[in-house]
């Protein structure tokens, strides 16, 4: 009788255990990921103010700059500058404001004093990716700048993003602005299809800050991409 | 190994089996609670320095028809304690108090907004006066009743009241009987706050035709200005004085195309374009002792001029088209007509209108909704340059 007790519960405990242990396994692999999303929507929470920050402030975004303190001031935008960035950056974030681990597009309302949109204009990324991981809508308040006499209320509003789209092509356009060679260890979901200075996943798009060459394709899996710079082009490799 | 080992051996795993399980709840929960502060935190700081950003842009913004900034009209209102700016009459005046709810409504939203801009203990404003006294014969007892008032601005100013006076006499000569005499500048003294002169020395284009003309002739003083120009944060008080239209009263037409008509409108304008309030005193014609206009002289009604008592009819007949006159400047420039009954009234009417004007202003700008007390509020303060070279605070809410 004490002998079959125990071959009843040993192997109902040996079962149980490993139950347990997988359980655990999963669990905190699980959790590695969990933090990695959290770490990732912490970061777009602060790049979205950063940005809005960085456009409304910095004369080489649309910081109004006086021509001769050449001072920036602070939350004046310019809208010669505004017209320039929302003619130049149709497609893509400008330079002085872009992030490599995000996409975001910008979209500036002038307001009149009963609340409502006089012009609108946008720039930044032209399209984001499909299944986004993250996404955040952050809006402040900026004064357009007309000339000294003439400022009027606006709203600046932006939306960012973060997916597979904008990861891969952040990690393009670093290669191209830093001019040095990188690797990257990148899991995808869908294939990716690349054409010149333009990628896309599932047809959704963006452009480059410069051309890719040795590759059109990457499927969908696991691979280390290797790039490297080299006269306004960059050579990727698997 | 018997019943009660198995029992315990089972138990024990069940026991670290369950202790393995919360501790990784445990640890789950905190990460969670971590992020969540953390997020929290991060959304905080965007708020706080959207809010920040708000400011600044809206203290930049322009109002159309001055083309200045918030930030300059709040300076100039903090200085003037006075959220009415009055710009001359082709801007008009400005409330900035109204310019910042339209633009915190438009930004913010209704019930989402505060702003407070306390004043503190401010310096009184000057007070600027000048006078325009009408210089016929029929004028001598009140023009020589200013004789009493250097005395009385030094003892406005003992009490607080940072005044000046510029008394300005139209052209022509005042021919009063003894024991008064000759009337000239030179009969008044001088002070370092009260002092005379006359137009017929004046630069201006308009200066006043004849002796009575006081349309003309304010206009020529207000380009002339106090003895040391005019202050653009003072108060500006004009106080014609006369017995008759501007430029006589030989005709007591109220036709807007007359001489004395277009005499009065310089006047008006010039008052309005640098703010100036306007106080016309209008001395005794005869009419309140002789309504029929036809008396001649008699003791209380009349007076001695150039050697001579007379009625004074001229001036008697226009009574009523005098007080047209008057009381259209003192409307117009947000004044008030003074009716003499004697011109030993001038000194209580001029300490009146200084003691009425309001020196101090308003004690702060306020304006938005109640901040609720179950909310998160975002505060901003920030400091307000004035045109006199100091600061004051501006204090800013926002709630969601």
């Amino acid at each position: 009788m004490k002998g079959q007790l125990s071959y009843v519960i040993k192997p109902i405990m040996l079962i149980v255990t490993i139950i347990l242990v997988i359980f655990f396994t999963f669990s905190f692999y699980g959790s590695t990921i969990e933090e990695k999303r959290r770490e990732k929507s912490l970061d777009l929470t602060a790049m979205a103010t950063n940005v809005l920050l960085i456009l409304a402030n910095s004369e080489d975004c649309l910081a109004y700059q006086a021509p001769i303190t050449q001072g920036a001031y602070a939350n004046i935008i310019s809208i010669e500058k505004i017209e320039e960035f929302s003619e130049k950056y149709k497609e893509e974030e400008p330079e002085c404001a872009r992030s490599f681990d995000f996409g975001w597009r910008v979209n500036i309302s002038e307001i009149d004093l009963n609340g409502n949109v006089v012009k609108s204009w946008s720039f930044g990324a032209k399209d984001f990716s499909h299944d986004k991981k993250e996404e955040i809508n952050f809006w402040i308040p900026v004064a357009i700048r007309y000339d000294s006499k003439d400022i009027r209320p606006g709203k600046m509003q932006i939306k960012i993003v973060y997916g597979e789209l904008e990861s891969i092509a952040g990690f393009f356009d670093m290669v191209c602005k830093t001019k040095t060679s990188k690797k990257i260890e990148i899991s995808l979901e869908d294939d990716v299809k690349i054409q010149n200075d333009k990628i896309c996943i599932n047809n959704r798009c963006r452009r480059l800050y410069c051309n890719v060459t040795g590759i059109n394709e990457i499927k969908r899996g696991e691979y280390i991409l290797s790039a490297s710079y080299s006269q306004g082009k960059i050579f990727v490799t698997k | 190994m018997n019943k009660k080992g198995q029992a315990f051996e089972t138990l024990g795993f069940i026991v670290l089996a369950v202790a393995f399980i919360i501790v990784f709840t445990l640890l789950k929960t905190a990460s969670t609670k971590g992020y969540v502060s953390t997020t929290k935190e991060l959304y905080e700081i965007h708020e706080g320095e959207g809010f920040r950003a708000g400011i600044n842009a809206i203290l930049q913004m322009t109002e159309k028809r001055t083309g200045k900034s918030m930030i300059e009209l709040l300076g100039i209102a903090s200085l003037l304690k006075n959220d009415t700016i009055y710009f001359g009459p082709t801007i008009g005046s400005i409330n900035i108090t109204e310019e910042l709810k339209k633009r915190f409504d438009a930004i913010y939203g209704k019930n989402h907004w505060h702003f407070k801009i306390p004043f503190g203990i401010p310096p009184q404003r000057d007070i600027q006066i000048i006078v325009v006294a009408d210089v016929s014969g029929s004028m001598c007892d009140d023009v020589y009743e200013f004789k009493k008032v250097p005395e009385i601005i030094n003892v406005l100013r003992a009490q607080g009241k940072s005044v000046s006076m510029r008394l300005f006499l139209l052209p022509g000569q005042l021919m009063c009987c003894q024991p008064i005499g000759t009337i000239t500048c030179a009969s008044f003294p001088s002070t370092a706050y009260f002092d005379c002169k006359s137009l017929s020395t004046a630069k201006c284009s308009l200066k006043g035709q004849t002796d009575e003309d006081w349309g003309n002739g304010l206009a020529c003083a207000i380009e002339e200005g106090p003895k040391n120009g005019w202050n653009n944060y003072s108060i500006k008080v004009g106080i014609p004085i006369s017995d008759e239209l501007p430029g006589g009263s030989e005709t007591c037409t109220k036709s807007p195309s007359s001489a004395q008509y277009q005499s009065l409108q310089n006047g008006i304008n010039a008052a309005k374009k640098i703010g100036m309030y306007v106080f016309p005193f209008k001395a005794v014609t005869g009419k309140e002792c002789c309504p029929s206009c036809n008396c001649g002289y008699k003791e209380g009604c009349g007076i001695c001029y150039s050697g001579r008592y007379l009625f004074t009819s001229t001036q008697c007949r226009c009574d009523e088209t005098l007080e047209y006159y008057m009381s259209t400047i003192a409307n117009e420039t947000k004044g008030e007509m003074i009716k003499l009954k004697d011109a030993s009234e001038i000194v209580d009417k001029i300490i009146g209108i200084v003691g009425g004007l309001n020196i101090t202003g308003i004690p702060h700008i306020e304006a938005g909704y109640p901040i609720p007390k179950e909310k998160n509020i975002r505060a901003v303060t920030t400091a307000i340059p004035t045109p006199a070279k100091d600061f004051v605070v501006f204090y800013a809410y926002q709630w969601s």
